[in-house]
């Protein structure tokens, strides 16, 4: 399942560039996202609890970089498993950043969700619903604080 | 599967019900016809500890009109009920058919009026022609009571103005004024036991002069909640409604006006360029459907 979507910031890219790579900046940006510990240089395991209607998703997600082009493009993957769900979910995302005049950039995203187990008893359009839903939050998130700390 | 062992606890009395709630806060759920909740037990993706069954407490299932209120559903009430109930067909007939429309047989038999609503799913048929009525849920919490318009009800993706705790008691249908004309057109674009690509439902209320004084046009399944379009009403105001040439233009703004305002998930029943257009189109067949039913237009 491909979730895509963008959203204008007013902020230069490589403002947007240093708050999307600042994991502490990013607990408070990513619904559902209570933790974040740097494992090494480019992984992270962040500790995440995503509810959809009766359903809670809890896990420790290992977060890969996997490239990093500064400050236009960012590629990781993210995998975690929910043992008492009985539930994997897998993500490929990529962050593409495209300034738009001199104050402002355009944050393009990819995501390639892939789940397993009883969380796809649920079926696809719920997932796409809350997908699109928590990038919205995201997107508003970004730009209320890097627009309010300017 | 089996049911992962839980207790099952039943009340008498909604007070009893919403103390148990706040004994087992975070254990517990409510349960009235289960077709929601059993499927997620099944499949062990939700495991409570307790179960608090809302259809021991009595009085909770009745429907009835009451002169100056309305139409009373009662939150225990089956789909079936509200199907066949001879108050509904003969006062609002557009909701015992939109009942008529849910799952099959067997999920009406099971499946209760106040259920289907705290379930809160995005895709649920009745929410369209109750909003587009006017009706309120009667909500009761272990601090009293409130009343809160069924528009307002539905916050977003599973999630509604039901604190934890509160139970759904009633839903409250006003009489609509003289001259109201309703319908509900249930789009499948795959097997018809399917949810729908699309629901809508239209309410016109005429003037005595037969031009339209309100319409209400409800989408259901093509945003995150229920979608009770913006405008429609200021749009129709004036238009005449047995004129059919006036009645086609508007329908052709009114679906322009409503494919601007929902946002639809693209999945198997549609990509979202056809929800949208889905959209357009059924804003024209519901009016022409609302008006059709109250013989001001004859059907196509």
């Amino acid at each position: 399942m491909v979730i895509e979507s963008s959203f204008a910031v007013k902020a230069p890219p490589q403002k947007v560039w240093d708050f999307l790579i600042d994991p502490q900046q990013m607990v408070g940006c990513v619904p559902g996202c209570s933790k974040v510990e740097r494992l090494d240089e480019n992984t992270y395991r962040a500790t995440m609890s995503v509810k959809v209607a009766y359903i809670t998703f809890s896990a420790a997600m290992d977060v890969a970089i996997t490239r990093m082009d500064p400050p236009h493009e960012l590629e990781s993957t993210a995998r975690g498993e929910d043992k008492r769900l009985g539930s994997n979910v897998q993500v490929a995302a990529t962050l593409r950043l495209t300034p738009q005049g001199d104050d402002a950039t355009e944050v393009a995203y990819r995501a390639d969700v892939s789940l397993w187990g009883k969380l796809g008893s649920l079926g696809e359009p719920i997932f796409r619903q809350k997908a699109t839903q928590t990038g919205r939050e995201f997107a508003a998130c970004v730009q209320r604080k890097l627009e309010t700390a300017s | 599967m089996t049911i992962k062992r839980l207790d099952l606890l039943q009340p008498t009395t909604l007070d009893e019900a919403s103390r148990l709630y706040q004994e087992h806060a975070d254990d517990a759920s409510y349960i009235a016809g289960g077709t929601a909740l059993l499927i997620m037990l099944r499949e062990r993706v939700y495991q409570p500890g307790y179960l608090i069954d809302l259809k021991t407490i009595a009085g909770l299932d009745g429907i009835r009109h009451e002169p100056g209120v309305g139409l009373r559903l009662g939150a225990l009430a089956s789909h079936r009920d509200v199907e066949l109930s001879p108050v509904v067909r003969e006062r609002l007939p557009v909701l015992a058919e939109t009942y008529r429309q849910v799952g099959n047989v067997r999920v009406r038999h099971a499946a209760t009026v106040g259920g289907n609503l705290a379930h809160g799913d995005f895709r649920l048929d009745p929410p369209a022609p109750l909003i587009a009525l006017h009706a309120s849920a009667r909500i009761v919490g272990a601090d009293g009571e409130r009343t809160v318009p069924l528009e307002e009800f539905f916050l977003g993706l599973y999630t509604t103005a039901l604190e934890p705790g509160e139970v759904l008691a009633e839903v409250i249908v006003p009489d609509p004024p003289p001259r109201t004309h309703a319908a509900y057109l249930k789009y499948t674009s795959l097997s018809a036991m399917d949810w729908p690509c699309l629901g809508v439902a239209a309410a016109a209320t005429l003037a005595e002069d037969g031009t339209f004084a309100d319409l209400r046009l409800v989408y259901t399944s093509v945003s995150s909640t229920p979608l009770l379009v913006q405008g429609a009403a200021d749009l129709a105001r004036g238009i005449q409604a047995a004129d059919a040439a006036a009645v086609q233009r508007l329908a052709a703004e009114l679906g322009r006006l409503a494919a601007e305002q929902v946002d639809p998930t693209p999945d198997i029943r549609g990509s979202e360029w056809y929800k949208r257009e889905m959209t357009r189109v059924f804003a024209g067949r519901a009016l022409r459907a609302a008006l059709a039913r109250g013989g001001v237009l004859s059907s196509e």
